[in-house]
């Protein structure tokens, strides 16, 4: 096992040194997972090297004229190989495990972009992706584009004059039951940023609530992706929910639908995520 | 019937090997190895890699799933029984929910043994686990009561998907998608390490289970009955459950919940070949691993660069193909 | 070589169903166990068979139930259930054949088609058991357990037929044909056991009788001898009424006054 984590580390290493030679040749060699990697790939200006994407990956709309490996956690080894990729860009938790052992076996190198929720993750984000595609001078302007952006937007969302209006994100309602983000989440990250506050701090990560959960957690607005197939309830559905239909949110009518990936990608666009949460949280 | 079905097997399986999202092809790389040549790596990676050792796993899974659904159905003389239904599945799929939602508890010492087979390792007891508690409940004083053993299956997949819920509510967001994808079932994960973890357990198994023809055609009358006609009872039914229960811990273990599979193969045959027992039981196996490699080539190629789970190929498939066995077989089948 | 049953008794839990009994069955005759509902009958006959776990003891040709092998045992007697349910669809014969499968006659091929033509069903073979009146089924089991026990005196002595009462689902002519069946066994030199519900069948066909009430043998012996109004009486709990048949000694029992008695039932 020992020896097997040194194998593996010693590949980084000269994967890392095989990359920058690749990347001076500017060919199509690089497949993007996760949406948000994929995002900053594009701000990057080196979409023309990407082979492939994932599901996740569909923004801006030239990532989705790309060929789709499936999903980041369900690769296929031979799909992924059937690109000759050199260099694989992923978001944390692609898999499987044992298709990530084959890939590196053949060669591809497999560069992990670290996950996270605030300004900071996001600079790293950046600065991980700059490294593996071998571009750290863009990268260093992009992350600071990017910084100054989300800085001037949290700003502007943090002079609102109202009182932070408490904001549940509802993941999905599948069941009549409630699936809402806890802390250490996008959702909140972002509802933070905006001037909100989370109406559920008390776990972390994405949970079923109790209606009476729900009703305690006194949300002012429902914040949910506008997704099509099971999220896709309609505002009427959505109140009639008895868990939802005593909140503050149910009784002044106040939903904020918002692009999933742009809301919770935490990437580049998230400034314009900032400002536009915002400003649908306190319309003036 | 076995020989139609062995060459049919043989013929499939190279046919999967010349399959893929790349365009390795196994003609030319026999040909590079008659002349000498050297394979190219993409070559090795693509043939020797990823897909002989899928083929491996999936012969064996589809094997192992069809016997133990074929085994189940004679032991519990009810053409509907599967692993599935006492347990077993449940019981190894709570291993392998345990195993990924607790890894990070696990002491550093287990973690350097198993490394990255804990999820498999963990399914393969959670399936040896349930079935020795479904025994013990179910036998008393040497005699297992099959009306207890169902009850008690019953129970036992209840309480494991209770246990199930509980972890996934522990869970963390990466761990449910995990959870989510593990559960639907899948080829995609094969490399050697599982073909050989798994392989000996299920080829024991399979052969093993078919010297059970005898025996279950005598359960079929009634256990009393094939105990008058000098069956020894008590052994059959150990042995149906331990290989049963070996044969499912270890195919959970690897692919994850391949369903249909058990049900519909031998129901199949039995339209076929009649309820024998005794060309049944080898049919099945063949069978099975048949069906099975044929489901994960339409998998692997269908919405290539990506694959479906091959659990949704094999229910897409059996479920219409199960149901209409019902519709035609209503009057034939005494459940 | 006889069955000899010495001081059984059998339990379930606490409750105790059969409470010492002795009897001796020997080949060449049809014992027949008759008794009232509840009197351990049926018990009595599972626990021969090997069915139930008991205290005493039960020797077949020698050997104790408890500590013989299943195939031992099978190739000394033969069993025909009460009824039986098939799990799967088999035809006729093959339900035959599986009587076979632990070896026992298994070298003899037509044996299976011998026998379904003993119980008259030639023609049958690939009919499903299923698909078969109750009276069809119960002739096919009844030639599955011919089949096992198709020679009725062996070089290692007699073999039985345990028969729990085999008849109580047919109509008159199959009932004697299949009592017809036994007694041929028997007059062969095997042994036949058999838990009766119906007294006159039992006059007509047993050579032994064993009268059962609570866990206990109220009586055995010839059925004209055992066969009478006070032992009857005694062991069912009403008045019952035992006649000759005229020039034999074939006994036939009616209730007490039969007409007075239905009269009062409705």
């Amino acid at each position: 096992m020992i020896d097997r984590r040194g194998f593996v580390a010693l590949t980084f290493a000269f994967g890392g040194m095989g990359t920058q030679l690749l990347a001076s040749r500017d060919t199509r060699d690089v497949i993007a997972i996760g949406g948000d990697v994929t995002e900053i790939i594009f701000a990057l200006n080196q979409g023309h090297r990407l082979l492939a994407r994932d599901t996740t990956s569909t923004y801006p709309a030239a990532a989705r004229d790309l060929p789709d490996v499936g999903y980041m956690r369900r690769l296929s080894a031979e799909g992924v190989l059937s690109f000759a990729p050199s260099l694989i860009v992923s978001a944390e938790g692609a898999g499987p495990p044992e298709v990530i052992d084959i890939l590196r076996a053949a060669s591809v190198e497999f560069a992990e972009i670290p996950t996270g929720y605030d300004a900071e993750a996001i600079a790293q984000k950046i600065h991980a992706v700059g490294a593996a595609l071998a571009v750290p001078g863009k990268a260093a302007k992009l992350t600071a584009d990017t910084h100054a952006a989300l800085t001037a937007a949290v700003d502007r969302a943090a002079r609102t004059d109202a009182m932070p209006k408490r904001v549940l994100f509802v993941l999905s309602t599948q069941g009549g039951r409630i699936l809402a983000s806890g802390t250490n989440t996008g959702a909140h990250g972002i509802i933070q940023m905006a001037g909100g506050t989370n109406a559920v701090s008390e776990f972390e990560g994405y949970k079923p609530l109790s209606d009476e959960a729900v009703s305690a957690a006194a949300p002012d607005v429902i914040l949910m992706m506008d997704r099509s197939g099971d999220h896709a309830a309609t505002d009427e559905e959505l109140f009639a929910l008895p868990a939802i239909s005593s909140t503050p949110a149910a009784q002044s009518g106040d939903v904020v639908r918002m692009n999933g990936l742009l809301l919770l990608g935490f990437g580049p666009r998230t400034a314009d995520a900032v400002t536009a949460l915002n400003r649908a949280l306190y319309p003036t | 019937m076995h020989l139609w079905l062995s060459v049919a097997l043989i013929v499939v399986g190279i046919f999967s090997l010349t399959v893929g999202a790349t365009e390795v092809s196994l003609g030319s790389a026999l040909w590079k190895v008659v002349q000498g040549e050297a394979l190219t790596r993409m070559e090795a990676i693509v043939l020797w890699d990823i897909r002989a050792p899928r083929l491996a796993l999936g012969l064996m899974v589809g094997a192992a799933l069809a016997m133990s659904g074929a085994v189940m159905q004679g032991l519990f003389r009810n053409p509907l029984a599967d692993p599935g239904l006492v347990g077993v599945s449940a019981g190894a799929g709570l291993g392998a929910i345990t195993a990924i939602v607790l890894a990070g508890l696990a002491p550093m010492w287990l973690a350097l043994a198993v490394g990255d087979q804990l999820v498999p390792v963990a399914a393969f007891l959670g399936g040896w686990a349930s079935t020795l508690l479904l025994y013990r409940v179910s036998t008393r004083r040497g005699r297992t009561s099959v009306a207890t053993m169902l009850l008690a299956g019953i129970a036992l997949g209840a309480l494991a998907g209770a246990l199930s819920g509980v972890l996934v509510y522990i869970s963390d967001d990466r761990q449910l998608r995990d959870l989510t994808f593990w559960g639907l079932g899948s080829l995609g994960g094969a490399n050697w390490t599982k073909v050989l973890t798994a392989g000996p357990i299920i080829m024991v198994s399979v052969v093993v289970a078919a010297s059970l023809g005898r025996g279950l055609n005598g359960l079929a009358l009634g256990e009393a009955t094939a105990a008058h006609i000098g069956l020894n009872v008590q052994w059959i039914k150990n042995t149906a459950i331990l290989t049963v229960a070996a044969a499912t811990g270890a195919a959970v273990a690897v692919s994850g919940g391949i369903g249909f599979i058990g049900i519909v193969v031998p129901h199949l045959l039995r339209l076929g070949t009649g309820p024998d027992h005794r060309p049944l039981l080898i049919n099945a196996s063949l069978l099975g691993a048949l069906l099975l490699v044929l489901a994960d080539m339409i998998a692997r190629v269908i919405i290539a660069p990506a694959e479906l789970p091959i659990g949704i190929v094999t229910a897409v498939l059996g479920a219409p193909v199960f149901l209409w066995i019902l519709l035609r077989q209503h009057a034939m089948v005494d459940l | 070589m006889t069955l000899s049953v010495h001081n059984l008794s059998v339990r379930y839990g606490r409750k105790t169903v059969i409470d010492g009994l002795e009897f001796e069955a020997r080949p060449g005759a049809l014992l027949a166990i008759v008794g009232p509902n509840g009197s351990g009958k049926s018990t009595l006959i599972k626990a021969i068979c090997g069915d139930l776990p008991y205290e005493g003891s039960i020797v077949f040709n020698g050997t104790e139930v408890a500590d013989a092998r299943p195939r031992d045992l099978a190739g000394v007697r033969g069993v025909l259930p009460q009824a039986s349910t098939l799990a799967f669809p088999f035809h006729a014969i093959e339900v035959v054949r599986i009587g076979l499968s632990s070896g026992v006659g298994a070298d003899h091929a037509d044996r299976a088609h011998a026998a379904m033509a003993r119980v008259g069903l030639t023609g049958y073979a690939n009919r499903y058991y299923q698909e078969l009146s109750g009276g069809e089924q119960q002739r096919v089991q009844l030639a599955r357990v011919l089949a096992q026990v198709w020679e009725p005196v062996t070089a290692d002595g007699p073999r039985w037929l345990m028969l729990d009462e085999p008849v109580s689902s047919l109509d008159i002519a199959h009932q004697l044909q299949i009592m017809t069946i036994a007694r041929d066994f028997a007059q062969a030199g095997g042994g036949v056991v058999a838990v009766m519900h119906d007294l006159n069948l039992t006059g007509l066909f047993a050579d032994h009788v064993l009268v059962m009430a609570e866990g206990q043998a109220l009586a055995t012996g010839r059925p004209v001898d055992v066969m009478t109004d006070v032992t009857l009486s005694r062991a069912y709990g009403c008045d019952l009424q035992v006649n000759t048949v005229p020039q034999s000694v074939t006994p036939f029992v009616l209730p007490h006054n039969a007409r007075a008695a239905a009269s009062k039932r409705v």
